[in-house]
């Protein structure tokens, strides 16, 4: 049974909706434009994909309270602009809402410490009661109104990727028609701490694949594709846009922060996606790299990549030199990235890439190119080792 | 398709994590907190994991290898894990020391363990095991997210043995919010009494691992014969789900989550009445609530069938049980398990 993608919706630092993303992907604008101080005044330096409007302004244009986390508003704005593409009155079918996050609402929870320092009877409670990742998928799937199933998964960097294969999943097992499926994350003080203490991030702007990578550039968004049955399509009820071919998720079970050096997790992924979707690697036309600009990413997904494909590497670029690292956002955010691609036939360039890793033969897209495309296949790996790979087709008629 | 647990385990607020330990009756926590009472883990983890791991990752990592080993050591197709809070006490750890203006001397361990799929993936290194794994995040329904994607891997053929667990910390400081959030509650709902929590509310925590086979074998220990979430349902689904089980299945016991929260008070009600001359049993009153407290239900189920002897609760010979738990009005979940 085939599941279709028939609608799709996305914020990133490019801009609100995917037509602002895509202008921005063409035309080589990246979005990787504020600093670390805007989030936490005691971390200078950071260059980050940051969507330069507040809270309230993003509450405003979601018609949502201004007090839900940003993870929320993001995800909600992405869900309905989906919604809105696949045209269908949602409530009317059985439908499911699979989100994925991995800050939840602790933007709002730092705010929360800061407030009461370590005074425990302090501090606005309001604050943290949506700290639970749970609580933000369940405030946009009071406003979606979806009326069958509603989950929340955090695999780290490959989140939403899984979010939407358990939603192509359900929809294959029939307990679901149609499924808005992918996820979300705010940049958070919290997660850039985090990176920074893990000495990951990059004081310049990132360059996924390149020999000279020092790191990655954290980014925010949501980004939420619309799935739905075969049924669906055969009844003429939805137009889809492509079809959703193959998943795998595996576990590259190497370190908790690192992956393999010669990639076995991610090999795995996509040779499983492959598998599923019944293409040979020669049948891959471009991938959507997960390409963090990491030293390790970069080196393991790469080696993986170069054994899988061998001498026949398809066209391959990240586009987190335009989004930075969207974390939990990233899976939905670029998979919808890959079906830009492969309905306009073009490959993103990845933007400043000038030196190729010295023990890969991997030289990314460095132009806009249009050339046919029939599969793309899109990486989302993360903390813990958690792989997932993606392959959309385009629909045979 | 036939499911089963052939691998159990369980790290509660009461001592039931070795096998051997037979309580007569279950042990008395004082005040509303049933924190729980772990093993010793020297022979159960390495030493630098004993130092470095909070206590959720010990309680997940122990409890996974057990169930495992219970289950006579089936390769492992899928690990699938469900936290509604996470690790609380490295992202507490973290967070204090962020907003510490003395002190910004952040540890990146913290950071690792604060990731919310940090038991699974723990899991999956320790077992160096390449394959499905995800974790489920979605408060008081992240258990239940688990379990039904572990059942759809066995019922698809995806996977034939699972390992998937419940797992929650409560820490001193969250419970301090926790507190302060159910009097906040309790203060704006003064004029509503039916909103306020009972008296013999108690917060808790614990961690429950189960390996899942579509094969019975030596080592099954129950048939999960029906699993049904139900999603915002009408009054008349869940009475007619309810009706279903036990008008196919002999239940003899029933095992409801009932957590004197009055709000979920409505469809417990509904349930209890339409019990008749049956032994009914609220399980969050030995391992209190929290998001995951549902495994903890599902592993009181398996350990009172499976004859490995449970005196917490004082019954005779049963043969079915049904699981009720309901999460905050919208979610409902029903678990159906045989002895075999």
């Amino acid at each position: 049974m085939n599941i279709y993608v028939a609608g799709t919706g996305l914020v990133s630092s490019l801009g609100i909706g995917v037509s602002q993303n895509y202008d921005a992907l063409v035309s080589q604008r990246h979005g990787i434009c504020s600093f670390s101080q805007e989030l936490d005044p005691l971390l200078e330096g950071f260059p980050v994909g940051r969507l330069r409007i507040n809270n309230f302004d993003l509450a405003e244009i979601a018609s949502a309270s201004p007090r839900f986390p940003r993870t929320a508003l993001m995800s909600l704005l992405a869900a309905n602009e989906a919604i809105e593409d696949v045209g269908l009155d949602i409530r009317n079918y059985r439908s499911g809402f699979i989100s994925a996050t991995t800050v939840g609402g602790i933007d709002l929870t730092e705010q929360f410490f800061i407030s009461n320092g370590k005074n425990k009877l302090r501090g606005n409670l309001h604050k943290i009661v949506n700290h639970e990742c749970g609580r933000v998928t369940n405030l946009v799937a009071e406003k979606i109104e979806v009326n069958t199933y509603v989950s929340t998964i955090s695999t780290a960097c490959s989140s939403s990727a899984n979010s939407i294969i358990l939603a192509a999943r359900l929809i294959k097992e029939g307990r679901l028609d149609i499924a808005v499926a992918g996820g979300a994350d705010a940049l958070t003080a919290f997660t850039l701490n985090g990176f920074n203490s893990l000495l990951l991030l990059d004081t310049d702007l990132c360059i996924p694949f390149d020999a000279k990578r020092k790191g990655l550039n954290l980014g925010e968004g949501a980004g939420y594709v619309i799935l739905v049955s075969e049924r669906l399509v055969d009844a003429g009820v939805v137009s889809p846009i492509v079809i959703l071919s193959g998943y795998s998720n595996t576990c590259d079970a190497f370190h908790q922060t690192a992956m393999s050096p010669e990639g076995k997790g991610p090999f795995l992924s996509m040779s499983g996606a492959l598998r599923m979707a019944g293409i040979t690697p020669s049948g891959v036309n471009y991938i959507n790299a997960h390409g963090t600009a990491t030293q390790n990413n970069d080196a393991s997904e790469g080696n993986a990549v170069c054994r899988l494909f061998k001498n026949n590497i398809p066209a391959l670029s990240s586009t987190k030199c335009y989004t930075g690292h969207t974390l939990g956002a990233s899976g939905g955010i670029e998979a919808i990235f890959s079906i830009l691609a492969l309905t306009n036939g073009v490959a993103f360039p990845n933007l400043r890439f000038s030196e190729p890793i010295p023990e890969l033969a991997l030289i990314p897209v460095t132009e806009v190119q249009h050339f046919p495309m029939d599969n793309v296949l899109t990486n989302s790996f993360g903390f813990g080792g958690n792989c997932s790979s993606l392959v959309f087709s385009k629909i045979l008629v | 398709m036939k499911i089963y647990i052939n691998g159990s385990s369980s790290i509660s607020a009461h001592p039931v994590f070795e096998p051997s330990m037979v309580l007569t009756e279950p042990v008395i926590h004082s005040g509303d907190r049933l924190i729980c009472i772990e093993p010793v883990y020297d022979k159960l983890l390495e030493p630098i994991q004993i130092r470095r791991m909070s206590r959720i990752l010990k309680m997940g990592m122990t409890t996974s290898a057990r169930a495992i080993k219970q289950a006579d050591n089936p390769h492992i197709d899928a690990i699938i894990a469900g936290t509604g809070f996470g690790c609380l006490e490295d992202t507490t750890r973290f967070l204090l020391k962020m907003i510490d203006p003395d002190d910004r001397s952040m540890n990146p361990t913290s950071f690792i363990q604060s990731t919310y799929n940090t038991v699974s993936s723990l899991v999956a290194l320790n077992l160096k095991n390449n394959g499905y794994n995800n974790t489920f995040v979605h408060s008081g329904f992240s258990f239940e997210s688990a379990l039904d994607d572990a059942i759809l891997l066995l019922n698809t053929g995806e996977a034939k043995n699972v390992l998937v667990g419940g797992i929650d910390e409560l820490t001193t400081e969250v419970y301090d919010l926790l507190k302060r959030l159910q009097n906040a509650r309790i203060k704006t709902t003064k004029k509503n009494l039916s909103l306020q929590p009972a008296k013999t509310y108690r917060f808790g925590e614990g961690s429950s691992f189960f390996v899942l086979s579509d094969k019975h074998n030596s080592a099954s220990q129950v048939e999960i014969t029906n699993f049904n979430l139900l999603y915002k349902p009408e009054k008349d689904q869940i009475i007619s789900n309810f009706e279903n089980y036990t008008q196919n299945d002999e239940i003899d016991l029933f095992l409801l989550g009932k957590n004197d929260e009055k709000m979920n008070d409505e469809s417990y009600n509904w349930i209890s009445s339409l019990i008749h001359n049956k032994k009914c049993f609220n399980y969050k009153s030995l391992c209190g609530d929290y998001p995951t407290a549902l495994s903890f239900g599902l592993w009181l189920a398996t350990s009172i069938l499976s004859g490995s002897g449970n005196p917490m609760i004082p019954i005779g010979k049963i043969n079915n049980i049904l699981i009720y738990n309901c999460f905050e009005r919208q979610y409902h979940a029903f678990i159906c398990v045989k002895r075999c």
